[in-house]
């Protein structure tokens, strides 16, 4: 169809928007509330237009062409409007300065005056130069406001961590609460009241903490002036330059925009084209990465350990001391622990230090320990045909979704989205899992069994699917030989409703596109084994995709290097096994590990970003730098390569894994260590590891997405095996039941609620939740310190109570950093080896210290 | 709350017939029962707030027993509507809004209820009363102090 925008022909393609087509063709129309992210809203009337042969003057944002249209967007009489419009906004929003002739001098020269907490003009404004609002009082040109003004006299809220909230600035376009309602389905705030009093706000009036929200700053990336302020950025000087990036926080892999100022993180914000997050971001990119990166806790110099102390000493020297030392251990007698979060680059070159400079089978890679780990290892064996790499947008386009998952909001915000997306689109959300979560109400059926009764539950769900699955076709080989607990029997074990079972299977039989999305942080225990088994038969039967999440940062592609090494590594749980039985005489750590008492270690070198209680055991320390200040390749949860970019100065004498490990290797006499850059270690890689074909630095500067080959195996079976559903007895002692989740926030194991004070009032590594009717039976009351014992023994923290959580169930963060306990690691690992439970564990708390 | 809840179904359109409903139960909306309606509707809190406070109908606070409501639409404002609230919030000696110490009046304003031709209209629990002057004030609040 054709239009004509102010006497200019323009033909237009689909449903689009007046205001849409004429910011395409370089037509200009002032608006304030509209974002191409949101849905129309037609609030701030700052771009209304003239259509010819139409009553009024209806705003372009959300008015749609039509054949033969005829608008005019310019006018004397639109101009004259709009200006009458921007000077009533503008009566209720601190104005004075924007009509200031001495506006440019003041700008120039009162530069710090903007410390002030009441902003009552642009000047003492911390958005001044980036506000809309100016912008557009600048295009409209008013030199004076007409009507009386009026300060609205609201507090200024700053009891919120990472940002204060300033209402009287606030001009109610309402792009905020859309955002927080729409795309991230939060909805923590809302309009409230009415009229000259309406004012954004939480219910009663909470602070934002306190109502739930989880500061992925998507609101405050949206605001068109200063009313929402990032704290930690409002009195710094403007960013002089900016990096592009891609977070290394978690496994989504979204790309942030780093401003920068005199070499340090100014802000981090979401890039709006990046091709995981679109725009978004999560409190971990958001907020978190200048803390992290300028943490007083950095490692900055070399040390190593002369008469009883650590002294810092040069590159040089530390690198000799090492090298000459580790020649002393051979074989396994020498453990390796790599990073949570390194490059592809690093963990190539870790895999390679440990064969050929150290020659131990002893390589820990934290990854192991996550049920994704744990799924490679099954579908490897049974050579079945699974493919790793998804596409995070192939989500929203589902009609059923399964979630089996602690909270995907949390741990996987990006997936979270493209879930949201999908239930826009009207799709179904089930639930399945004891753990309360966010999402609860977006899902048409949620399915909360007992505590650790998720797979006689997912049986169940299977046997009534297998059963149908009969009936229509009697498929070859497919026969039962799997005999599940019976719906009777699952009722009674998982305490759920039959007809909920029904339910949940009868979505599994339905039509349409159907996915599975298993969070793969959690921490892995054999017994999960069968789970995913179940998980795997059910979604060949049914045709659902099966998606396994990524861990944390890089962890596929760190269990492809590794797992594809050709040599055997015995892993994780093993190197820790052995550090317990005295069996390590050398140590080297990259990564997170429990603290171990290791009487018989002789010698321990500590590789790492922060200060932890191993540096007191330490023969020698070397500063790792974060991804952050560097380059490196990272595979994230979709199987997508992607290249980081230093974004900040590097701080200290830190220098890249890579670099620090193939120094070392060198000077041990191993062959083949001598890069200068990591590009040769990625074209090396690439030609060693078939998974890695053609990822190199060149062709990822070529391709817009690239993504792994993870396919494996061939065959596409279905894969009965015998499992056992007795169900655990109550034990008097013991009467709650403790569920292990992966700590969400960490940089290199190192939890970041130790880094930031504002993430830990939102969630703290050390939480233990527990539901408000065990805590009023124990008597314990809110942020109490207590202790945590089970069989197979015991950990402190603070407690948490939580109404949402269910009676009965405890919840409490596997972390590997030092205080945590690690012979209850090992042992809960046996105990639940032998007895079939998801990640579940009989414990009682009693009051702490 | 659960009893209330029971009656309405779980369409998001049922927030305000159940809010309406809660008020008239308890007399005011107690903070306590969002979360309730909130998970009984699966819709956010804060979404209940914003709706609850555009409503003048809705109050987050305990009502007296006897609802007094002056009206300032336009006909009763020319007509004396304000002197009448100023008449009331003296004899009542609280604020337009609140409610008296011993919880027997709240006293409101409403900006029209569509009577004009009667005003200035009061209405005291529901009961209409046409053509209110400042000195009829201290009469009509007689009839309930004794109540």
């Amino acid at each position: 169809m054709k239009i004509t925008i102010n006497g200019k022909s323009i033909s237009v393609e689909g449903k689009r928007t007046i205001l849409e087509v004429a910011r395409e063709n370089g037509i200009k129309i002032p608006s304030l509330c509209d974002h191409g992210k949101l849905e129309h809203f037609a609030g701030c009337r700052m771009c209304i237009v003239d259509i010819t042969g139409r009553k009024g003057y209806p705003p372009s944002c959300s008015t749609y062409v039509e054949d033969g249209m005829e608008v005019k967007t310019n006018t004397p009489e639109l101009r004259r409007m709009r200006k009458q419009i921007l000077e009533l906004l503008l009566s209720e929003h601190p104005h004075s300065c924007l009509i200031c002739e001495e506006k440019e001098n003041c700008d120039e020269y009162k530069s710090t005056i903007r410390k002030v907490s009441e902003v009552t003009g642009c000047v003492l404004c911390p958005n001044n130069g980036r506000c809309e609002l100016q912008k557009v009082v600048e295009d409209l040109k008013i030199d004076r406001v007409s009507f009386p003004s009026l300060y609205r006299g609201f507090d200024i809220l700053k009891n919120d961590p990472f940002m204060d909230r300033n209402y009287n600035l606030c001009i109610l376009c309402g792009r905020c609460v859309r955002m927080c309602h729409e795309i991230r389905g939060a909805s923590v705030i809302s309009f409230t009241y009415r009229g000259s009093k309406a004012v954004i706000g939480t219910s009663m009036d909470k602070t934002l903490l306190e109502s739930g929200c989880q500061f992925c700053g998507a609101c405050l990336d949206v605001c068109p002036t200063g009313a929402l302020m990032e704290r930690a950025a409002k009195y710094e000087n403007e960013p002089e330059n900016s990096e592009r990036t891609v977070c290394s926080l978690c496994s989504m892999g979204c790309t942030l925009e780093v401003s920068l100022s005199e070499g340090r993180i100014y802000s981090t914000k979401p890039y709006e084209e990046g091709l995981v997050n679109r725009g978004q971001a999560c409190v971990r990119g958001r907020f978190l990465v200048r803390d992290i990166v300028h943490a007083e806790n950095r490692i900055s110099k070399p040390m190593i350990r002369k008469n009883g102390t650590l002294e810092e000493v040069d590159w040089q020297e530390a690198l000799d001391f090492v090298s000459g030392n580790l020649k002393k251990y051979k074989g396994d007698s020498c453990g390796l622990v790599v990073p949570s979060q390194a490059s592809c680059e690093d963990h190539y070159l870790f895999s390679r230090f440990g064969q050929e400079a150290l020659k131990t089978s002893n390589i820990g890679n934290p990854a192991d320990l996550n049920l994704q780990a744990c799924f490679e290892d099954y579908i490897r064996e049974k050579n079945l045909k699974f493919d790793f790499n998804f596409n995070i947008k192939d989500i929203s386009n589902a009609d059923t979704i399964f979630i089996l998952a602690d909270d995907l909001a949390v741990t996987h915000p990006m997936v979270w989205l493209e879930v949201l997306a999908a239930h826009r689109k009207g799709a179904r959300l089930v639930l399945i899992g004891s753990s309360p979560s966010a999402g609860e109400r977006f899902a048409v059926l949620s399915l909360k069994p007992k505590a650790g009764t998720e797979l006689p539950l997912l049986q169940g769900i299977l046997d009534v699917v297998f059963e149908k699955f009969q009936k229509q076709e009697t498929a070859e080989g497919a026969q039962k030989s799997m005999e599940g607990p019976g719906l009777d029997q699952c009722e009674k074990i998982t305490t759920l409703k039959k007809e909920d079972c029904l339910k949940a299977a009868g979505f599994f039989n339905g039509k349409g596109r159907k996915i599975f999305l298993v969070d793969g942080s959690i921490p892995f225990l054999p017994s999960n084994r069968e789970i995913l088994s179940v998980l795997w038969n059910l979604s060949l039967l049914d045709g659902t995709q099966m998606i396994v999440l990524d861990g944390f940062t890089n962890s596929l592609g760190s269990l492809l290097i590794y797992r594809n090494s050709g040599t055997k590594i015995r892993g994780y749980a093993a190197v820790l096994e052995d550090a317990l039985e005295g069996k390590l005489k050398a140590l080297y750590l990259s990564g997170p590990f429990p603290l171990i008492p290791g009487e018989d270690l002789e010698f321990l070198v500590v590789q790492d970003c922060y200060h932890s209680a191993w540096l007191e055991k330490a023969d020698a320390v070397l500063p790792a730098v974060t991804l952050f200040e560097r380059k490196g390749v990272l595979v994230n949860t979709e199987g997508r390569a992607q290249k980081t970019n230093p974004s900040a100065a590097i701080s200290g004498e830190g220098k890249p894994d890579w670099w620090i490990v193939s120094q070392i290797a060198g000077k041990m006499g191993a062959k083949g260590f001598e890069y200068k850059s990591p590009s040769p270690i990625m074209e090396e890689l690439s030609r060693r590891r078939a998974v890695f074909k053609d990822l190199t630095y060149k062709n990822l500067a070529k391709k817009a997405a690239f993504f792994l080959k993870s396919k494996t195996g061939e065959q596409q079976r279905y894969d009965p095996s015998g499992m056992d559903f007795s169900t655990e007895e109550q034990d008097r002692d013991f009467p709650l039941r403790l569920v292990f989740q992966a700590v969400p926030d960490s940089c290199r194991g190192f939890p970041l609620d130790r880094i930031s004070k504002s993430l830990s009032l939102i969630r703290d590594s050390r939480d233990i939740r527990l539901s408000k009717k065990d805590a009023g039976k124990l008597k314990l009351k809110d942020g109490e310190k207590v202790r945590v014992e089970s069989p197979a023994g015991s950990f402190q923290g603070s407690l948490r109570i939580s109404e949402k959580q269910p009676a009965g169930l405890v919840r409490a963060y596997l972390s590997l950093m030092e205080d945590f306990d690690s012979s209850l690691l090992k042992t809960f690992m046996t105990y639940s080896r032998e007895k079939a439970s998801l990640r579940t564990l009989p414990i009682r708390i009693k009051r702490g210290k | 709350m659960k009893k209330i809840l029971k009656d309405f179904s779980r369409n998001q359109k049922e927030v305000v017939p159940i809010l309406h409903r809660v008020q008239t139960e308890y007399g005011y909306i107690p903070p306590e029962s969002l979360p309730e309606i909130a998970e009984h509707l699966k819709i956010s809190e804060s979404e209940i707030y914003g709706i609850l406070t555009f409503y003048k109908a809705f109050s987050l606070v305990p009502r007296g027993k006897n609802i007094v409501t002056v009206c300032m639409g336009t006909a009763c404002h020319v007509r004396g509507g304000p002197q009448i609230l100023d008449e009331m919030e003296r004899d009542l000696e609280i604020k337009s809004g609140r409610t008296t110490a011993d919880g027997n009046f709240t006293l409101e304003s409403v900006n029209c209820l569509g009577c004009c031709a009667i005003g200035p209209v009061v209405v005291v629990n529901g009961k209409y009363y046409s053509h209110i002057s400042v000195q009829k004030v201290g009469k009509l609040l007689k009839e309930y102090k004794s109540t």
